[in-house]
């Protein structure tokens, strides 16, 4: 299984490279791209360094143009489509469409990736994708159990790629405009769910509180644990109760299922987090390299060792690593 | 007097210059440029064990001190880790996650700052001189 990372930065992207990550993803400094952060992402001149970087140590280089065109505005997402492509794009990772198609009829020899965004979960959804704008590979949203992938697997030729470590958010995968009820921004809309200038954390009787325009999300004391500053990850007064009303911050490890995740046919390992330093993707990257080895070297007898999760579960967002849905015992 | 009261009775005006050199040096070694985006911002910065606060500001591309009352954006964290941060060794995300990292004020400025500092390639000599102080 291949190992794709995040790079918000050139920096990010070389410290990926050389702790052994086989592909990284990257996005530009716009809208285009689901994690459009002040000060974050690549100018076209680093991308450029970036990509020849990456070709001198023989990894590939793969562009999120993952948030969906903006009616009036879908010129913006085409230049991204542009710009990889002048750029030397291993891969686009798309998930709009209208995006997709074009991208598909000006570089038809573009190898073509359908985003988590995208939303696609069923074998059926993958395949038409497939059909209408040859898609090569899909990033499958974190909702699929083990057995629902490997079923999905059975019925399509396109390879499957699935998150193996990071933040975990409601998971309303390419369609959450929850944040936009306090700000006006989303993920769609603007590649953001909290946007920074939305965000005040004060210090108020001994303890943090989170605002997001002005709304309180959360209000933390002082040895406790905080997360993304999202609504979904806030506590509210439910039923008199105060507490975690959508999800409380968690973060997602499959370390424990990497052979499961071979044995079954899955193509690509995928890392969260383009928002993190190049510290965090250098020492995730590591840990999830040293586990592919040697998950693939000797799979029956495949253990996390636990310096791994003890560097893993350091960089978890919230108090918890769970295997998200991959292991639901509910389902 | 203890370490944490030293910062009580030291003004903040005495304290800036120092932080100011430090980052100047590194602006002068090429491995600390201040993007265009902090042109004109101000910041505090706590050393949170030490009880100091230091106030600092970008002007014409360069580090002066500033006032720590009126910064446009607060930043708290331990002596040492603000090194580790200033050195490239830690994740400013999971220095948050733990409360080790404090922010108020601007949280797009902090976000400005943060992914400066990320960006930035440090030297060889940094990078070997950072990985023997605690890693985390």
């Amino acid at each position: 299984m291949e190992l794709i990372a995040p790079a918000g930065n050139l920096a990010a992207l070389k410290a990926a490279v050389l702790a052994g990550a086989d592909a990284v993803y990257l996005g530009l400094k716009n809208a285009t791209n689901a994690r459009n952060f002040a000060g974050l992402n690549f100018t076209e001149a680093d991308i450029a360094q970036g990509v020849a970087f990456a070709r001198q140590h023989g990894r590939q280089v793969l562009f999120a143009i993952n948030t969906f065109a903006q009616p009036g505005r879908a010129q913006e997402w085409r230049a991204a489509v542009d710009a990889a492509c002048r750029l030397g794009a291993d891969a686009l990772i798309l998930a709009d469409p209208g995006v997709l198609a074009y991208a598909r009829q000006r570089y038809p020899q573009q190898r073509l990736h359908l985003s988590v965004q995208g939303s696609a979960t069923h074998a059926d959804a993958i395949e038409l994708m497939r059909e209408q704008f040859g898609i090569q590979r899909v990033v499958l949203p974190r909702v699929l159990t083990v057995t629902d992938i490997a079923r999905l697997i059975e019925k399509t030729t396109v390879e499957v790629e699935v998150f193996g470590f990071g933040s975990l958010c409601v998971m309303a995968e390419g369609r959450c405009l929850l944040s936009s009820f306090a700000t006006g921004d989303s993920p769609n809309n603007r590649g953001v769910c909290s946007p920074a200038h939305a965000v005040r954390w004060q210090p108020r009787d001994g303890q943090m509180e989170a605002r997001l325009n002005g709304l309180l999300i959360d209000r933390y004391a002082p040895d406790e644990p905080a997360g993304y500053p999202t609504l979904c990850k806030g506590r509210f007064m439910v039923e008199g109760r105060r507490d975690h009303a959508l999800e409380e911050p968690t973060s997602l490890n499959a370390l424990s299922l990497l052979p499961r995740l071979a044995a079954i046919g899955v193509r690509a390992i995928k890392i969260e987090g383009r928002q993190r330093s190049p510290a965090y993707v250098a020492q995730v990257v590591a840990t999830l390299r040293a586990a592919l080895d040697a998950a693939q070297a000797a799979p029956a007898r495949y253990q996390p060792q636990p310096d791994w999760q003890h560097t893993l579960a350091r960089h978890a967002e919230g108090s918890q690593t769970t295997q998200g849905a991959f292991d639901r015992p509910w389902k | 007097m203890s370490v944490a009261t030293f910062g009580a009775v030291v003004p903040p005006a005495l304290l800036s210059p120092p932080l100011c050199a430090v980052l100047e040096l590194a602006r002068l070694g090429r491995w600390l440029q201040p993007p265009a985006e902090l042109e004109g911002r101000s910041v505090a910065l706590t050393l949170t064990d030490l009880g100091l606060r230091h106030g600092l500001c970008c002007r014409d591309g360069r580090f002066r001190p500033h006032g720590v009352a009126d910064a446009e954006l607060s930043l708290s964290a331990s002596l040492a880790d603000v090194l580790l941060l200033l050195a490239g060794q830690v994740d400013a995300d999971t220095l948050f996650f733990q409360r080790r990292l404090a922010i108020a004020g601007d949280t797009e400025l902090g976000l400005v700052v943060k992914n400066w500092l990320d960006a930035q390639e440090r030297p060889a000599w940094l990078t070997r001189l950072a990985a023997r102080w605690s890693p985390m």
